[in-house]
């Protein structure tokens, strides 16, 4: 197959969707891999490592999607390349359709076959293909809070691991899933107090046989949070449903118990923030001020650390993209439930039944085109 | 004795010099304590919580010159307190003569009894008042550095502690004493690969017995340093010459061979710094940016951490407070040696010998004096 590595285009998106090494197996299995110029800079892959690796280096956009039979990419595609876009070209990206009507009537004009990366998933529900993201934004989310409890920063000035004879901060995380457990593993790994709250017992057990002892594991209810945020330092929202808004857990009128200066970071804010005052922000504007407390809600927070990211994102995007190439779409959807899950628009048709709810369109199985 | 402790008025300092809990400690020993009004709000600390255990609250830094035997500070006096120092009063803070020549000859002409924080010194030839700021500079060191990682900050994109099939960043500390152990504790505990260079071999075994896994430890020379910074996402300056100017460690040449939008921390930056192209920034404007590499190079650090800097600086300088107060500034001295090596300028005469030697003054032994 002839697969297309696209330059992310848009604002703060420095990750690229292959790696030369994903390249250098790709060719293993035989296919044709061209990459879009500079594709890879900001992840410290140079258009000579992608050469040398086998790749065909394309100086536009418009020549990747007029070669590709798949084009692999970090990010939906943007208004300046709706016109490439075309019947029968797989598009394998991060699509996030729920929240984007737009895109979708595109899609299902141009005909092509759009399989998103975060609807893809494994036997036990979980998400292979978001959980690297998580798992970096978590540990971001530990080092956010500490830069910003600086006062210099509007935080109160806490010292998050503390000294000896010094109180250390108080962390409470929100969600014990895979953000939640990265953000207590940074935590507790600075020396900080940490609370874990999670809805699921089972959960909390594996946690409380994991984790170190710094670490404080506790059933998550509104009375717990309510109880917890006046103690918090940092606070990190790390709650999410598959497929629909984050739920607020933290109103504004609870915030009026905490201390001014503490820290929320907002890792749900991608679907919508887990804390009433939440709004998103950027890695370049990355704090505001509500109500006294510092907001750090920066969306995509990950694309903040491309060469990072981008490995964790293509260890797990290339398995799927390499089984797509080698079989053909139909094939790999039909031989792996996984990669079925993340077909979203294929052929005209909405298949990813959350996306077609949301915007009230006709949902068609993909087993029928299939 | 009558104590009084002044608000701060250095630009970016928010620590004060007794806490509620040190004043009901001095009102319960005897002493009368004037606080300078909103002494303590940087730090969390109200006027009527230093009220309620006994303080006087003085509306004018005046009130507290004109009051009290003893004037506690974190700074040293600043020109606009210059004309309201007294002879024979006790003067107890931070000074730093060795690098304010202006100011040695102001203390000199006041007759003031000058006791520096910074060089009290134990039998063992440690500086009991800067290890807890050490502490929490060192602290503080790694989480500069994984924010300014960040590619929006300058920073190559790297996560400290890396994800599961991605590696960590490397992070190398030059020095090995207070400020190194706990930058390495701290990137340990980020899962970082660390690398701690120490002169003293003594040292480094006691390194190796008490770090984790993750720390290697060094014996520092120009060598291993230059072979390092190349490999290095993160580079912690933690080195400190007693009363001398910090060792150009890492020079411009040095720099040259560096990782673009690698991280740079300076926290000998108070002692003139251990990079060649070191400068001292703010917290309003920690970083600059050099050969691609982003150096952070706050003088003062834990001035950003004001709540957990004021109660480890005034767990550290109480007990000595307490003394001097408890016995008068000559009792205290002839009776500990650790309080007399604190004596930098008294009666006029300077009686700190490299404070002496650095502006050719006449150095007069403080025991002449007592």
């Amino acid at each position: 197959m002839i697969i297309g590595t696209l330059k992310e285009v848009k604002a703060e998106e420095n990750r690229v969707s292959m790696t030369p090494a994903g390249v250098e197996v790709l060719r293993h299995h035989g296919h044709r891999v061209l990459v879009e110029k500079n594709a890879g800079v900001a992840s410290g892959f140079e258009n000579e490592d992608y050469a040398k690796a086998g790749a065909e280096i394309a100086d536009t956009p418009h020549e990747i999607f007029k070669k590709s039979e798949m084009i692999i990419r970090v990010k939906e595609p943007q208004p300046s390349e709706y016109e490439f876009l075309r019947k029968g070209q797989i598009y394998f990206a991060f699509l996030h359709l729920a929240a984007s009507e737009a895109l979708i009537h595109v899609l299902i004009r141009k005909g092509s076959i759009n399989i998103a990366y975060e609807t893809i998933q494994e036997k036990e529900g979980s998400l292979p293909l978001l959980t690297p993201m998580s798992e970096v934004a978590g540990h971001m989310a530990i080092q956010e809070g500490a830069k910003y409890l600086e006062m210099a920063q509007g935080g109160h000035g806490v010292l998050l691991g503390g000294v000896p004879g010094v109180d250390p901060a108080t962390v409470v995380i929100i969600g014990g899933g895979v953000v939640g457990i990265n953000a207590a593993k940074t935590a507790c790994g600075l020396g900080a107090k940490v609370y874990v709250l999670d809805t699921n017992l089972d959960r909390l057990r594996y946690l409380s046989d994991v984790m170190p002892e710094n670490c404080f594991l506790l059933m998550s209810t509104p009375a717990a949070i309510r109880e917890l945020l006046p103690m918090g330092d940092v606070v990190v929202g790390a709650v999410l449903v598959p497929g629909s808004k984050a739920p607020i857990l933290v109103t504004r009128e609870m915030l009026k118990k905490m201390n001014k200066g503490t820290v929320l970071v907002d890792v749900a804010i991608d679907q919508g923030g887990c804390f009433e005052t939440s709004k998103p922000t950027t890695h370049s504007h990355p704090t505001f001020i509500a109500d006294g407390m510092v907001h750090y809600c920066v969306e995509n927070m990950p694309g903040a650390l491309p060469k990072t990211s981008t490995l964790a994102l293509t260890n797990a995007t290339l398995p799927y993209a390499l089984e797509i190439a080698d079989k053909g779409w139909r094939k790999a959807m039909k031989e792996n439930p996984e990669i079925r899950l993340g077909a979203n628009v294929v052929e005209g048709k909405v298949t990813y039944k959350g996306v077609a709810e949301a915007f009230g369109l006709d949902y068609t199985p993909i087993d029928k085109i299939l | 004795m009558i104590v009084g402790i002044l608000k701060e008025i250095k630009e970016e300092e928010n620590r004060v010099s007794m806490t509620p809990a040190g004043v009901e400690v001095m009102k319960k020993n005897g002493h009368t304590v004037l606080v300078e009004k909103e002494a303590g709000i940087g730090s969390g600390f109200e006027d009527e919580v230093y009220r309620k255990v006994g303080g006087e609250i003085i509306d004018k830094p005046h009130g507290i010159f004109e009051g009290a035997e003893m004037v506690m500070h974190v700074k040293e006096p600043l020109p606009s307190e210059y004309p309201l120092l007294q002879k024979d009063q006790i003067l107890f803070t931070y000074l730093h003569l060795a690098a304010a020549e202006e100011l040695t000859k102001v203390l000199i002409r006041t007759g003031a009894i000058c006791i520096a924080y910074e060089t009290i010194q134990k039998d063992d030839k440690s500086l009991p008042l800067l290890t807890p700021m050490s502490e929490v500079a060192g602290r503080m060191a790694i989480q500069q550095g994984a924010k300014y990682l960040e590619m929006a900050q300058g920073g190559d994109g790297v996560l400290l502690g890396g994800v599961p099939g991605v590696a960590p960043a490397t992070v190398l500390i030059i020095g090995g004493g207070v400020v190194g152990i706990n930058a390495a504790k701290m990137a340990c505990g980020l899962g970082a690969k660390v690398y701690l260079l120490d002169t003293n071999l003594d040292r480094l075994r006691y390194l190796s017995d008490v770090m984790p896994k993750n720390c290697f430890l060094l014996m520092s020379s120009p060598a291993a340093i230059r072979d390092l910074v190349r490999k290095a996402d993160v580079v912690v300056g933690g080195v400190l010459i007693p009363g001398a100017k910090a060792p150009k460690l890492v020079t411009r040449d040095m720099l040259k061979t560096m990782k673009k939008g690698a991280v740079l921390v300076d926290v000998a930056i108070d002692q003139g710094g251990c990079f060649e192209t070191s400068k001292p920034t703010t917290h309003s404007h920690p970083t600059f940016i050099v050969d691609g590499v982003v150096h952070y190079c706050v003088a003062n650090m834990p001035g950003a951490v004001p709540k957990t800097s004021t109660l480890a600086l005034t767990n550290a300088t109480l007990p000595y407070a307490l003394e001097i107060a408890d016995k008068g500034w000559r009792r205290a001295m002839k009776e500990n040696p650790e309080i007399k090596s604190g004596a930098n300028v008294a009666k006029g005469k300077v009686t700190y010998k490299a404070v002496a030697e650095a502006f050719g003054l006449e150095y007069v032994l403080i025991d002449n004096l007592l």
